[in-house]
């Protein structure tokens, strides 16, 4: 997602995810809601993986979501959010920074690309960047296109 | 493959297969099993370790105390459970380990890893047919932290060091944040010292290979589109993991240890049981699962080929009631 956040009038309830890079987008958002009397909570920088399933878990009907932040981190809450039950039309994620670190599935060089699929600049095998995040590497794993191996694998 | 394939660790017990926790107490309570296969597969993982060495074995600094555990359980097993195979002489802190299928002795001194080539678990690992994962136990959860790994079922360990337990799961369907995986993990982490555990994994793959990296699945992974019920009977084979977990209780680590073994479809024809129960559960598969484990492909050719040795079969008993 790029562009801005957009403000959804009318829920029961917010529930805003943070970091440094994302104060600057959600501020806007935080704004409207104070001025709107909405109930709402922010959740700075919080990056324990079970802290936030315990957040995201234990929202009651017709909360919204909002995320902006470091990609790999939105996308570890977007997925959450997902696998909890969250809707499209319950969140807005908003990841900051369009380039991503990528591990090549054959020869292990970590590039930064933008695009979902490309030719390792090391070894030129053509791959697809999964959403399988390895903190430790802090990249994401590319694996085999599908024109060098249909149907098989993550 | 062994001489009797009743002997094969079929991995069904029932006509469906779902995840679960099917891990049962080890009796006995051994790491390493040396098969017929030990020569061949040893040196199979010799050529591996030295061709790609960074694909076969990773490990982060913290865990020298876990690898040097995970040495002292396992040739001290080999010792005592393959004594015309392996001996251990021990003086002090000294050891030899003398291995009488390779004609090799490893002699250093335990606990120091200058007295080595190799990283510890990297030196064992050479020795047993089994691959080695370690996994370390910190800030409440497992990390894999060390490994040892020539024969993976579509995997990387390079990618996956260092990375958490849910994490690893990641990719795969209906396991990935689900409350079975949770409870795996907290299962895992409860595991006593001197009471390991063993579980059974399967898969199916092409051609008798047991290595099967990600680095390389662009090349095995082709073989899997040329199946036909011509061929398809000889040339798949059913894939078990025997995996064991033992607790390392000086490092609070856990040993996990993957013993492949291949069968060729064709050979469960010996095994009506067998054959009735590996169609059943290819027939019944969730799609997410059949493709995750990588036999989407060729499993409509499979499950022909199966429902023809079956039927077959009753038509061979039909004749000799005659």
């Amino acid at each position: 997602m790029s562009g801005h956040l957009k403000f959804i009038p009318g829920k029961r309830h917010y529930l805003l995810f943070a970091d440094n890079k994302g104060m600057s987008p959600i501020l806007p958002i935080v704004h409207k809601l104070i001025e709107n009397e909405l109930p709402f909570e922010l959740c700075f920088q919080e990056d324990r993986e079970s802290a936030i399933i315990e957040k995201l878990s234990n929202q009651k009907m017709g909360c919204y979501l909002y995320a902006a932040g470091r990609r790999e981190w939105v996308d570890r809450i977007d997925e959450i959010a997902g696998s909890i039950g969250f809707s499209g039309e319950e969140m807005q994620i908003m990841a900051i920074g369009d380039r991503k670190n990528v591990f090549c599935f054959h020869c292990h060089t970590i590039q930064e690309i933008s695009d979902q699929q490309l030719s390792c600049s090391e070894c030129g095998m053509s791959i697809v960047v999964s959403k399988h995040f390895s903190k430790h590497h802090k990249a994401y794993l590319g694996y085999p296109a599908p024109d060098q191996e249909e149907g098989d694998h993550h | 493959m062994p001489l009797n394939v009743n002997e094969f660790p079929f991995p069904f017990n029932g006509d469906t297969y779902r995840y679960s926790n099917n891990a049962v107490p080890l009796d006995p309570p051994v790491c390493p099993e040396v098969t017929d296969d030990y020569r061949e597969e040893i040196l199979l993982k010799r050529n591996l370790l030295s061709q790609n060495p960074e694909r076969c074995f990773q490990s982060l600094p913290h865990t020298m105390e876990a690898q040097w555990e995970a040495v002292d359980l396992i040739m001290h097993e080999l010792n005592d459970v393959y004594p015309e195979s392996f001996r251990l002489v021990e003086s002090g802190n000294k050891r030899i380990l003398y291995n009488n299928l390779t004609g090799e002795e490893e002699s250093f001194v335990f606990g120091d890893s200058q007295s080595l080539s190799d990283e510890p678990l990297n030196m064992i690992g050479r020795h047993v047919q089994e691959d080695l994962i370690i996994m370390t136990q910190r800030d409440g959860d497992l990390y894999l932290d060390a490994g040892q790994l020539c024969f993976p079922a579509n995997w990387s360990l390079a990618f996956d060091i260092g990375m958490a337990f849910g994490d690893i799961h990641f990719p795969v369907p209906e396991l990935s944040g689900s409350r079975l995986l949770e409870k795996i993990r907290r299962f895992i982490m409860r595991i006593e010292p001197g009471q390991p555990w063993v579980r059974k994994n399967w898969s199916l793959t092409v051609d008798h290979q047991l290595d099967t990296p990600l680095e390389t699945s662009a090349s095995w992974g082709k073989k899997k589109h040329a199946m036909t019920t011509e061929n398809v009977g000889e040339r798949t084979h059913l894939r078990v993991e025997c995996q064991k977990l033992f607790r390392l209780p000086g490092s609070n680590s856990i040993l996990f240890s993957i013993h492949t073994h291949l069968l060729p479809v064709e050979a469960l024809i010996e095994n009506k049981q067998w054959l009735r129960r590996l169609c059943s559960v290819l027939e019944e598969l969730p799609n997410p699962v059949a493709e995750y484990k990588g036999l989407a492909p060729f499993r409509a050719t499979l499950i022909e080929y199966l429902q023809g040795k079956m039927n077959s079969d009753q038509t061979n008993v039909v004749e000799e009631k005659n």
